[in-house]
């Protein structure tokens, strides 16, 4: 059985399609992460500001957009984004992948912003006490004392949220929309050998996210040499 | 880091040695294989006449490349290709419009025709209750013999054991949800468990990992999986289909009678110019199928056809 697996692998599989799953695959699947996690960073921050902001309606709003973003399945928002990015802008309706992104990068922005509020309140109160009797003031605060050490946690954070964000844009496959998991489902409709599919995939995935894992943790301990 | 990359070295030098050796044993003789070969020509000759791409109007089509050879993917062009994707051609030039494919799974094309996000969805739809509840149904379309007889497969070595429905009494039988075959199972198999899954191919693999006894499919189908996979074969029971349910159907937006009435006109011309079958006998050969295995063929290489 497993022999016979392994040797698909090599023989049917791989010759004929190494360059849809390396190429095509992985391309859109990084691809889609980068947009993912760089357009989800930048929500996260403004989010983030809103959410520690002196007005409380602003609080109320993000806290309430994180929660049922948090709380509800990927898959859900993403059903949800592709039929109704379409109706409310009619332009993208020809675009499942930007309809697709924006699900995800919504979603990504939920858990960036608080990974950058906890990030930020995790930076000793006595910071900001010291700097303000110093007689800085509130912005030159946030910018010269608090945010250089926020950075610190935010970082690693997010090069994890990324890794994350790689993996669950699998569930982008069900709309077609390239990534490697697509590329699972089409190459298994052509040669219905479903498990050799799966562990090409699996080990491409593993590759990505192991690598990316270890330079996040190097990048991490980099950081923290100045401690 | 060393010993990683002299792993990862190791892995695409052994991958390299495989590929020089890789494909398929050929055991078709020539004549068969001009056949088939002929037959993938006209299909992409057929894609290349229904193209219509200067019109302005666009009809969006959802099709579920997962059901060879109705509709898959083609990887080398890394297109949608197939019988219904020719049907869906053929249509958009008919009506006149530029043919727009959106690929999805087999669930979200439905709901896909339900919210309007397109236009119909061509992708081997059978009729069934709910269908006709929640969608406009076209005229049916046939798409050969193959496509209406509903067969189950099981493993290979156990494919005589079966010939009738209770000998499926007690076993695990797979089927894709929402499709003509779960129902066929409910009401035909009563002994038996149904197991859905989400395409065809996933309950092939429960099929081989031995999850299940058997996959309910369309026989074409099961040719289709056939042709790939030695392990499994037809057992001896075949459903019985009423004739509501021998043939395929486009979904529609609910209320859309104005397109549901077009394509009927386009279905009833493509049925008249006996195109069906052509494209089916197109489609299967894209799919791997050898199409020349019932054809006899002259001295001089030529197919013998049947005067039927």
């Amino acid at each position: 059985m497993f022999i016979e697996i392994i040797e698909n692998i090599f023989v049917k599989i791989l010759p004929k399609y190494w360059h849809l799953f390396v190429f095509e695959g992985l391309g859109y699947t990084l691809l889609l992460s980068l947009i993912t996690v760089l357009c989800g960073t930048i929500l996260g921050s403004l989010l983030a500001l809103l959410k520690m902001s002196k007005i409380p309606p602003f609080r109320w709003l993000v806290t309430a957009f994180v929660e049922v973003i948090r709380g509800t399945p990927l898959l859900l928002q993403l059903y949800i984004g592709y039929f109704l990015v379409p109706q409310l802008i009619p332009a993208l309706s020809s675009n499942k992948f930007v309809s697709v992104s924006i699900a995800l990068v919504l979603n990504s922005a939920a858990y960036v912003t608080e990974i950058i509020r906890s990030g930020i309140q995790a930076v000793d109160k006595g910071q900001t006490e010291a700097a303000r009797s110093l007689g800085l003031s509130q912005a030159q605060t946030m910018t010269k004392v608090v945010l250089p050490q926020a950075v610190k946690n935010i970082l690693p954070a997010l090069g994890n949220e990324f890794v994350a964000v790689i993996k669950e844009t699998s569930l982008a496959s069900t709309f077609y929309v390239g990534d490697l998991m697509t590329q699972y489902l089409v190459v298994k409709g052509n040669t219905f050998l479903a498990m050799e599919c799966l562990l090409v995939v699996g080990v491409i995935y593993f590759v990505v996210t192991f690598v990316l894992s270890r330079a996040v943790s190097a990048f991490e301990k980099r950081l923290k040499r100045g401690e | 880091m060393k010993k990683i990359l002299a792993l990862i070295l190791a892995l695409v030098m052994s991958m390299a040695v495989f590929a020089g050796c890789g494909g398929d044993v050929d055991t078709l003789d020539a004549n068969e294989k001009a056949y088939n070969e002929a037959q993938i020509a006209k299909y992409w000759a057929f894609e290349e006449a229904y193209k219509n791409d200067g019109a302005t109007e666009v009809l969006k089509v959802a099709i579920s490349p997962d059901f060879a050879p109705m509709e898959f993917m083609e990887t080398d062009k890394n297109k949608v290709v197939g019988f219904d994707v020719l049907l869906a051609m053929y249509i958009a030039k008919e009506l006149n419009m530029k043919l727009e494919i959106v690929t999805l799974d087999f669930g979200a094309c439905q709901v896909a025709v339900q919210t309007g996000t397109v236009d119909c969805s061509i992708s081997g739809f059978s009729v069934t209750d709910e269908r006709k509840q929640n969608c406009n149904l076209s005229d049916y379309y046939y798409a050969g013999e193959n496509e209406t007889e509903q067969v189950i497969i099981v493993k290979a070595d156990k494919a005589n054991k079966y010939s009738k429905a209770d000998d499926f009494a007690g076993l695990k039988i797979g089927a894709q949800g929402a499709s003509l075959q779960e129902n066929l199972c409910k009401d035909q198999l009563t002994g038996a468990k149904i197991e859905v899954y989400g395409d065809i191919n996933t309950a092939v693999q429960a099929l081989l990992s031995g999850i299940v006894d058997g996959v309910a499919v369309a026989k074409g189908n099961a040719e289709s999986i056939m042709a790939n996979n030695d392990k499994v074969a037809l057992s001896g029971f075949e459903f019985e289909v009423s004739s509501e349910e021998e043939n395929n159907v486009v979904l529609i937006g609910k209320g859309n009678d104005d397109l549901t009435n077009k394509i009927n006109a386009v279905l009833a011309k493509a049925y008249a110019a006996g195109l069906y079958g052509e494209w089916y006998e197109a489609s299967k050969a894209l799919s791997g199928i050898n199409t020349a295995a019932e054809i006899s063929f002259d001295e001089n290489g030529n197919p013998i056809v049947d005067a039927e």
